[in-house]
Order: structure tokens, then sequence, then C-alpha cells
């Protein structure tokens, strides 16, 4: 446990140094809100809702994720650090914990800086706070989802660009994937495998306020498979 | 201390290490010498567990590091070729973290390795922060700081927990005079407590640091033991070494018509390159084959004597013939 802590807290660090990172929290925060209020035009609706809000949240996360996790691997493999990393006495899973529990703390700070805007806007009407939990609670899991994605392609990668590029594509592809039935007339079961491997579709329900476990064990298990699986390309590239 | 055997790994086509062995004993300094692309980084990924052999085993203080990866690694600091570090850390966050890494933190009851208390840690950081000379910069940013001070940097994390292994690639290859005065006294210190493996171009650092040597070339160990016995043993059989010194100085010309002159069994340019290193064959007579050349050649021999020959002779006999030992 100590062990992971130091990892993260070095994960931390150098994410905090990194203009990028800010660069990546800044525009999410700007773009979440002038969506929000100048495209979506919350304050010309009569409606007490964060729904336009974390609506956009999916697409967001296409760009700022990968601007987080591009770093993560690659950097390692192209500094050189990977030598210094990889041959302390750490497991493979720690290290692979421990960078993905680092750039989840940022998501955490960019997510939590969204609560002034809540907040600003409560005294406007009623607004359902089991609704803005349930919102919150479903942007933690898809971007922990999609920090794991990003991470899994760096660990591929050698250069950040290259990480970027492949985690933003994975991402837009799994967040669009969801909504191919709305340009393309495709046979039943296909859409039924799109939507259930979209990243988009099961934050719906959060969005809407609803709390579904299938939903969560979608994340999770992908969450999941995703931080063995880089672990496992860890080992290989040993082997390579 | 650390037994490789039959090691193996290829990128490719390409063998790096090929059924490489040899085992080094507690508390020497040997130095891992070759050419360029001989497979030295190779090797000291593999001793070090940053890669895997596609055959052969690495044993660590009797641990395979194939099998024991974890174990065996605790038991290694390693300083890898041109010290990457993170440039975004401070020497003293870096070796707080690779601190407890390995398993030294203040009250850690996981690690089985307890510490009394944070003060203790703390110091155990502070003597090595001392013992490599990097007090001044210990909280300036590494990105910031001159490779000298980088490479001290990436020496200190290596010492961190006290290692009975420590791999070192190119540890002085950054550092001013002094400082690789100072660094080979650190090297030969730690002979003193661990195995130690030095892997440079300079030869005269490997003669300056170390006892052994094995010798890589594409990817086999073409030489390895004592160096003073390998300067022997390559000397037997051989005939007289002599150290030739021409007036004017010799050229490219001269060291080719040497080479192809009866008697003579090799020529060398000495590393100062204003004398040669000339190694008859065992029939020749003396040294008369060279006032001889002299003489024919029009140049006067400023300096004329026989010598044992040095590391450099050594290294590049054995890498420039398809030698065994």
């Amino acid at each position: 446990m100590t062990r992971l802590l130091a990892l993260t807290k070095k994960e931390l660090r150098i994410h905090f140094s990194s203009p990028p990172v800010f660069l990546a929290i800044g525009f999410f925060l700007s773009a979440a809100a002038l969506w929000f209020f100048f495209i979506y035009g919350f304050l010309a609706r009569d409606t007490a809702s964060l729904r336009g809000y974390f609506a956009a949240v999916p697409i967001l996360m296409v760009l700022v994720i990968p601007a987080l996790t591009m770093k993560g691997w690659a950097e390692e493999y192209r500094l050189g650090t990977s030598e210094l990393l990889l041959t302390l006495p750490l497991r493979s899973w720690e290290l692979v914990l421990g960078k993905y529990l680092g750039t989840m703390t940022v998501v955490l700070v960019m997510v939590l800086l969204t609560v002034p805007v809540a907040f600003l806007l409560m005294p406007l009407g009623e607004f359902d706070l089991g609704q803005i939990t349930a919102e919150y609670i479903g942007t933690v899991l898809l971007s922990g989802t999609a920090v794991a994605l990003g991470l899994f392609v760096s660990v591929w990668c050698t250069n950040q660009s290259t990480a970027f590029t492949g985690a933003a594509g994975l991402l837009l592809v799994l967040t669009l994937i969801g909504r191919l039935d709305s340009v393309l007339s495709l046979p039943a079961p296909f859409l039924a495998v799109f939507r259930y491997v979209s990243l988009d579709t099961h934050f719906d329900g959060f969005v809407r306020g609803v709390l579904d476990v299938r939903a969560l064990w979608y994340y999770v298990w992908l969450t999941a498979l995703c931080l063995y699986v880089t672990s496992l390309v860890l080992e290989a590239r040993r082997r390579a | 201390m650390i037994d490789v055997h039959a090691l193996s790994k290829s990128y490719g086509k390409l063998k790096a290490v090929d059924q490489v062995s040899f085992s080094l004993g507690s508390q020497q300094v040997t130095g891992l010498l070759g050419p360029n692309g001989a497979g030295k980084t190779t090797l000291m990924r593999l001793l070090t567990g940053y890669l895997y052999p596609d055959s052969g085993t690495v044993r660590i203080c009797g641990l395979d590091i194939g099998t024991h990866s974890t174990q065996a690694r605790a038991q290694i600091g390693y300083v890898p070729e041109n010290a990457p570090l993170y440039p975004e850390l401070t020497p003293y966050e870096l070796l707080e973290f690779v601190s407890v890494a390995r398993g030294h933190s203040a009250g850690d009851k996981g690690s089985g390795r307890k510490l009394p208390g944070r003060h203790v840690f703390r110091e155990q950081l502070e003597l090595v922060i001392e013992r490599v000379g990097i007090s001044e910069v210990r909280q300036r940013v590494i990105g910031t700081l001159s490779r000298g001070f980088k490479q001290r940097v990436a020496v200190a994390a290596a010492l961190i927990g006290t290692p009975k292994v420590l791999v070192l690639d190119e540890p002085t290859s950054a550092l001013d005079p002094n400082q690789t005065h100072e660094m080979r006294e650190l090297i030969r210190e730690l002979g003193q407590e661990a195995t130690v493996i030095v892997s440079s171009h300079v030869l005269s650092e490997i003669e300056a640091v170390c006892r052994d040597a094995v010798i890589l070339h594409h990817g086999r160990v073409v030489g390895r033991g004592d160096i003073d016995t390998l300067r022997h043993d390559l000397a037997s059989g051989m005939g007289e070494l002599i150290r030739v010194e021409f007036d004017p100085p010799h050229n490219d010309d001269i060291v080719v018509a040497l080479d192809s002159t009866p008697g003579i069994a090799g020529v060398v340019p000495e590393h100062s390159a204003r004398a040669l290193l000339v190694r008859l064959q065992p029939e020749a007579e003396g040294p008369q084959v060279l006032f001889d050349f002299a003489s024919a050649q029009g140049l006067k021999l400023k300096r004329l004597e026989p010598t044992a020959g040095g590391l450099e002779e050594v290294f590049r006999v054995l890498t420039t013939e398809d030698r065994q030992p």
C-alpha cells in the first residue's frame, strides 16, 4: 500500500508540473461552461437541471483524457525512465495501478472544480440533488474508464503525440458507436452490441439521474480489464 | 552473487546476447567491455530484470530473476546509460520515491524491513545524498541540473537501500575530471560492500576501478577474468610487445606499411596517438626488424621500449578477431 501511494504521489507531482495538464483542465471547464450557458442556453430554458452540462462530458473527455494519459507510459519509454521504474522491486500491477490512481486524482480535481458551477446555480431553482449526485457518479465512472483506456494506449507508444491520437481515436469510436443507429440502418443485433460497447450509452442513465447497476458494472469491468491488459503488455514489453 | 548461465536475447534476427555465461562473487568490481553494439546494454538490462531473456538464466544472490523477479530486483541498484530521471522531480523527491519503492519507509509494516522511525528513514537518505555530493541541489528540480549532477542523482538512486549488486552503465560519462576521480573512489569503496558491474567505453576507466573484466563481442563473451591475467594470456605464445615512436610522427601509411612488414604480428596506435604498440611475431629477432623498417622509410626511432601492453590492446585484439576465451 505504501508503495502504491508513493507511485501515486510521484505521478501527481509529475502531472502538476506539466503545463498540458493545466491546459486540459482549463479547456474542460471552459468548454463545458461555454456549451452549457451559450450553446445549450441554460439561462433561456425554464428548467432547473444540469442535464445539459453533463451531456457534454463524454465528448469533452474524448479530448481531455488523452491529454492527461498521453505522457503515462509513452513518456517513460521515451525518456528512458522506464529503466529506472521497471527495475525497482515493484510488481506490474502496482506500477499500472499507481499510474492510474495518479491520473485519476487529477481527473477528480478537475471534476471537483465543476462543483462551484452547481452551487452557483442552486438559488435559481429547485434542482434535484439526487440527479446531480448520479451525474457526478457517472462522470467519475466514465472518466475512470477513459483514463484506463488512455493508459492502455499509452503503454504501446513511445511518444506522446501517438499516445494522444490513439487514445482520442479509441475514445471517439467508443463514444459515438452507440449512436450509429441515427446515421446507419444496421441489423438490430449489431446495434445492440454497439450500444452495449459504447461509453456514452451507459452514461445516459446517470445524466437522467438513474443509478443503473448494469452501467456501473460495465464501467468497472472495462476499467479493470484495461488495467489488467496494460500490466500484461508491460510484461510483454520486457520480452520484446 | 551473480550467476549468468547460457543467456541469450535476440531482437528479430539480431542476436544481441548469445549464450553468455559467467559468475561474479561478492565484493568485487567488474568491468563490462565491448565495442558499440556488442550487447553490453542488453546484457545489463537482462541482469537487472528490465528485459527477460529468450533463454538462459540470471541468478542474483541465488534468486532467479525470471521466477523471483521482484525479490531479485530488490537486491539490485541500477544506473542506466545516460542516467534517465524524472525532470519534474527534485533529487530528494526521487530518492524518497525510490526508497519507499524499495520497501524503506518509516513504520512500513508490510515491507518486512521496518525502520524505527521517520527520522532514521530521512537520515539514510541524507547519508546517500552526502555520499554522492548532491546536497546543494537536493531541492532543485532535476530538469534544471547539469548532466554531472543528474548522473550523481542517478547513482544516489541506485545506492538507496544498500543493494548487494550495483549495475552502473557509463557512470562517469558526464562528469568533469574532479567528479570522475570522486566517482572512481566511490565505485572502489562500493566494491568493498557490494558486487559492482561497470560498463564503460573508456578503457582507462575500467583499468582504474576494476580488477576483473568481461569482454563482449557480437553478443558473446570473448574474454573474462582478472585484467592482468587477460593481458598475460594474450601475450603468451606471442612475440614481444614494443612501444615505438617515430620522428617524424607516424601517419596512416606508415602504420599500414609497418603492419605488413615481415616479423610484425600487429600494430595498434596508442590512445595518445603519438606512439605505436607493435607486436612482434614470436620468431622475430628482437627489435632489429624495427630498426630496418625505420631505416628503409627514412624515419628516426625517437623511442623504443618493451611494454606489457594495456587493457586497450587486449580489448582491440579480442574484439577484432574471432577469438574465444
